[in-house]
């Protein structure tokens, strides 16, 4: 079995790569075969990060738009992923820098909020929607590497390379992005 | 203060939290419109560079290579006109007299050195001298005489983050990774050239500064603030940037970079304040979360959160207007009722009050006390009123329909000038606009920057630019 998994991956592997060659020499249609391929995950990657489905969808927009203006620059073909993934990274991160949000909730609202900040959050504590108002606190590098491992599952080795940094660093700010995201759901209202 | 304990999490709970976050993938209809996008743009070509097979960050090395061979080469030139002159000398005959050689020996001397020679001085440069404000000359075109002048710079079609000024031009930071930074010619109302044109993986974002300087931040590796020289386009002076200058907000004011805390922090909320001359940290000032600063003459101002409000990104902010003493950075609070705000919904101060746009309305605000002393109705302003000030006029954009930047309304809108006297309004320009990003002035033109395209299709944006009348 091992080696017919071996030669399918192999396939799969010749056939990106033709047509990461192809998109880079032009051809719409073969980077069009790469959006179909990839533009889930990518969105995923930038839901994620981003946290809603307007500021991901432009995020993915820019970024498959950016690849493919930039694609004939690039050098190794074979590094197209993590190249893709980069650019992810930094739409996101721009993203996150030039949202810009129109805040409609009224003061009153958030007056009772605040009036017993730690009853809803006790509430949810524990659960996803309090983390994930926690996450949101988090800046942009941190909330980055979290869903590179923890969604992507992505090895060590493999965030290094998409993040071009060094193996130890990516572990180093894993873990103070997982240390930051416990501060964080600290902040938002856990019990002391 | 009790302390508080940190909260275990495990990797199942945040792996759930980021599957609940990521959704299933991308909507309906996301692909389509990416594959019609790119059917719109075209491919950069590869540089002669990458045909080399040479990464595109190594175009400084092999200008460095470059140069210290063209020494090597000059060197080695003037040792063979050297030992060429030498060995002329050596068979040649002696000089005739004396004062033949004396000639010789102070031939040289007639043409002055650079350094002492007044004709060396810096002659008269056609840039505006630096300024408090900085940005109120306008440079070399000639101002309307009585009406504003309304005209649409294209910009290349992308996406945009803000206007700049220096070195008499307007400067268009494209927000796309890498596509760098737009220098409009304020003669012709083009763009002429792009500068810091980065790697793709490094954005870099020019910052508004009001001492006519060009100053970018240069997300890479390493962030770092550069001055940009406006006649080459290439960095002249380069300090690191402190921390959240990424997430929080970022001002250049007087020389100083104004570096805000992290945008959700909440509590503990830290200012820094950097010397770009020095790249030290002169001032680090606690317990102030601004929103957006600006200066008034030698007083530095802000919209800041009230201390423990946090800055949701979904709520209203609840502000207050500080001012910092210009030489202690001592910080005074002006309590503020509640203000709507948007991060496109800047302060405004003209002749000693402050102004803030709000839903429906200009509120003028005692820089005093921070109490409302004036509301100026605003008609179809039912999500706020941008404002931006000259030397003397307060110029307002209403805004309404849709939030988003990139918005689907194409309503006509009205630029007013109010006249901050009497609250009246005194003119109304109208512009044939989407929701826009920004308003700006600078060089006596107010410059608005407004998407103008689906943008499913395209990232296009114009900028408009008001030529305002002498006065205006």
């Amino acid at each position: 079995m091992e080696p017919t998994a071996t030669a399918v991956s192999g396939g799969v592997v010749a056939l990106r790569l033709d047509l990461v060659d192809r998109a880079a020499r032009g051809d719409v249609e073969a980077f069009e075969q790469l959006v179909l391929a990839g533009s889930d995950r990518t969105f995923r990657i930038a839901r994620a990060i981003l946290g809603n489905d307007a500021d991901a969808r432009d995020a993915v927009q820019e970024v498959y738009v950016s690849a493919w203006r930039e694609l004939p620059r690039l050098r190794d073909h074979q590094r197209f992923d993590a190249w893709l993934r980069r650019i992810t990274v930094n739409a996101c991160r721009a993203g996150l820098r030039d949202r810009r949000r129109v805040r409609e909730i009224s003061l009153d609202v958030r007056e009772i909020d605040r009036a017993d900040p730690d009853k809803d959050l006790q509430q949810h504590f524990g659960d996803t929607e309090a983390l994930s108002r926690a996450f949101d606190r988090l800046d942009a590098a941190k909330r980055t590497i979290l869903v590179l491992h923890y969604l992507e599952g992505e090895s060590v080795a493999s965030i290094a390379a998409s993040l071009q940094i060094a193996p130890g660093t990516v572990k180093w700010r894993l873990s103070e992005a997982r240390a930051a995201l416990s501060r964080a759901l600290t902040a938002e209202g856990a019990p002391r | 203060m009790s302390e508080q304990m940190p909260i275990q999490l495990s990797d199942e709970s945040i792996e759930r939290m980021l599957r609940d976050r990521a959704g299933g993938g991308a909507p309906e209809g996301l692909t389509a419109a990416i594959v019609r996008a790119v059917g719109d743009t075209r491919q950069r070509r590869r540089s002669w560079l990458g045909m080399l097979g040479l990464r595109e960050g190594s175009r400084y090395r092999l200008v460095l290579v470059a140069g210290l061979l063209a020494l090597l080469l000059i060197a080695a030139a003037i040792a063979l006109v050297g030992s060429r002159l030498q060995a002329d000398r050596r068979v040649a005959p002696p000089p005739p007299s004396p004062s033949n050689a004396s000639v010789a020996t102070h031939a040289p001397s007639p043409s002055p050195t650079p350094a002492s020679s007044p004709s060396a001085e810096p002659t008269a440069s056609p840039e505006p001298t630096t300024s408090p404000t900085g940005l109120s000359g306008t440079c070399s075109s000639t101002p309307p005489a009585d009406t504003p002048r309304v005209t649409v710079v294209d910009l290349p079609a992308d996406a945009y983050q803000g206007v700049s000024f220096a070195g008499c031009a307007t400067w268009v930071t494209n927000n796309a990774n890498g596509r760098g930074i737009h220098k409009v010619d304020l003669a012709s109302n083009t763009v002429v050239r792009t500068v810091m044109k980065g790697p793709i993986e490094s954005p870099i974002v020019a910052l508004r500064s009001d001492t006519d300087e060009l100053w970018v931040l240069d997300m890479g590796q390493r962030v770092r603030l550069e001055r940009i020289d406006p006649a080459t386009g290439k960095p002249d002076r380069s300090v690191d940037a402190p921390p959240g200058s990424l997430d929080g907000g970022m001002w250049i004011l007087g020389g100083q970079a104004w570096v805000g805390p992290h945008r959700y922090s909440r509590g503990r909320n830290t200012v820094r304040v950097v010397d770009l001359e020095t790249g030290a940290t002169t001032a680090t000032i606690e317990d102030v979360a601004p929103i957006d600063m600006w200066r008034d003459g030698s007083t530095v101002w802000a919209l800041a959160r009230k201390r423990g409000a946090p800055r949701s990104g979904t709520g209203a902010d609840d502000l207050d207007l500080v001012r910092f003493d210009p030489r202690t950075f001592a910080v005074t609070r002006l309590p503020l009722s509640s203000v709507m705000t948007d991060q496109r919904f800047r302060a405004a101060s003209v002749a000693g009050s402050i102004y803030l746009g709000a839903p429906g309305e200009v509120r003028q605000i005692s820089s005093e006390t921070g109490e409302v002393v004036r509301r100026i109705p605003v008609a179809h302003a039912d999500l706020g009123v941008m404002l931006v000030s000259t030397e003397s006029r307060l110029w307002a954009l209403p805004i309404e329909g849709t939030a988003v930047s990139h918005g689907s309304d194409n309503r006509s809108r009205q630029l007013l000038e109010i006249d901050p006297a009497t609250g009246d309004i005194m003119r109304r320009v109208p512009l044939l606009q989407r929701s826009p990003m920004d308003l700006v002035y600078g060089y006596g033109s107010l410059w608005i920057l407004a998407p103008d395209d689906d943008y499913l299709r395209t990232f296009g944006t114009h900028l408009i630019r008001v030529e305002l009348p002498s006065g205006g």
